[in-house]
């Protein structure tokens, strides 16, 4: 079965440093909608790992911390942030 | 005793005795639970990234506070039933915390903040004087400038009474 077009492999893109790895004083907080909504989308969707390079246990904690904001109200689920 | 934080959202059209009504109301739970307030910080009124009960626009308001987990049962079941606030969040700090040595440990941390604010104050008006003092200097350099071709006709005067004293 031979497929119509095929999807460019691509491995190893992101050699990015983590940012909060690199820099030890950035707390990742759920109360500061400012420097949380640099990692989500214009839409308000959080933006993958393998774009923003950050790694896999502050993704996970960055994760968290936005879903929280999103329930008080300091991110939206969809769309901008407002300023 | 654990340490919490409840971030709440209450009404922004509300008087502020009605809001300090809610937050005396948690206090007093707090405290009926053998509790500790650490502190109420009013972050006042902000746009809500969405609508909340038809509101573009909250209070909000973050209690930081030691307590057992019933407490916070207890509190979150009163805020449920208020009408006032419109949504909490809580969530846990630190496990295992002793009361006195939290006590300490924030008025130690109070007063080492009131002493940086003292030095930054101090700093500030040093900053003020050398400025004030650059800018007078300046003026008298000026001025200095402005005197040094008079300078040259009294020089002239002076030769002249010196002939007419001959």
């Amino acid at each position: 079965m031979s497929r119509p077009f095929k999807r460019k492999k691509r491995f190893f893109h992101r050699r990015k440093v983590c940012r909060f790895c690199a820099d030890k004083n950035i707390t990742i907080d759920y109360k500061d909608p400012r420097a949380l909504k640099y990692l989500t989308t214009e839409r308000g969707k959080i933006v993958p790992r393998r774009i923003s390079g950050t790694c896999a246990k502050h993704q996970r904690s960055l994760t968290q911390a936005i879903k929280q904001a999103r329930a008080i109200a300091l991110l939206p689920f969809v769309g901008a942030v407002p300023d | 005793m654990r340490r919490y934080e409840t971030l709440f959202i209450t009404d922004p059209d509300l008087p502020d005795e009605d809001r300090k009504a809610v937050v005396g109301r948690f206090a007093g739970i707090v405290e009926g639970g053998q509790g500790y307030c650490i502190g109420f910080d009013e972050w006042g009124a902000r746009k809500l990234a969405y609508e909340v009960k038809k509101r573009k626009r909250g209070f909000y308001i973050l209690a930081d506070y030691c307590a057992t987990g019933d407490v916070v049962k207890e509190l979150e079941r009163t805020m449920r039933i208020d009408e006032r606030v419109l949504r909490y969040l809580t969530v846990k700090l630190a496990d295992n915390v002793d009361i006195e040595q939290l006590k300490i440990k924030l008025a130690e941390e109070a007063a080492a903040k009131a002493k940086a604010e003292d030095e930054a104050e101090r700093e500030k008006a040093r900053k003020e004087a050398e400025r004030i003092k650059a800018i007078e200097e300046a003026r008298a350099e000026a001025a200095k400038d402005e005197d040094e071709p008079d300078q040259d006709d009294e020089s002239g005067d002076s030769f002249a009474d010196s002939d007419e004293m001959e």
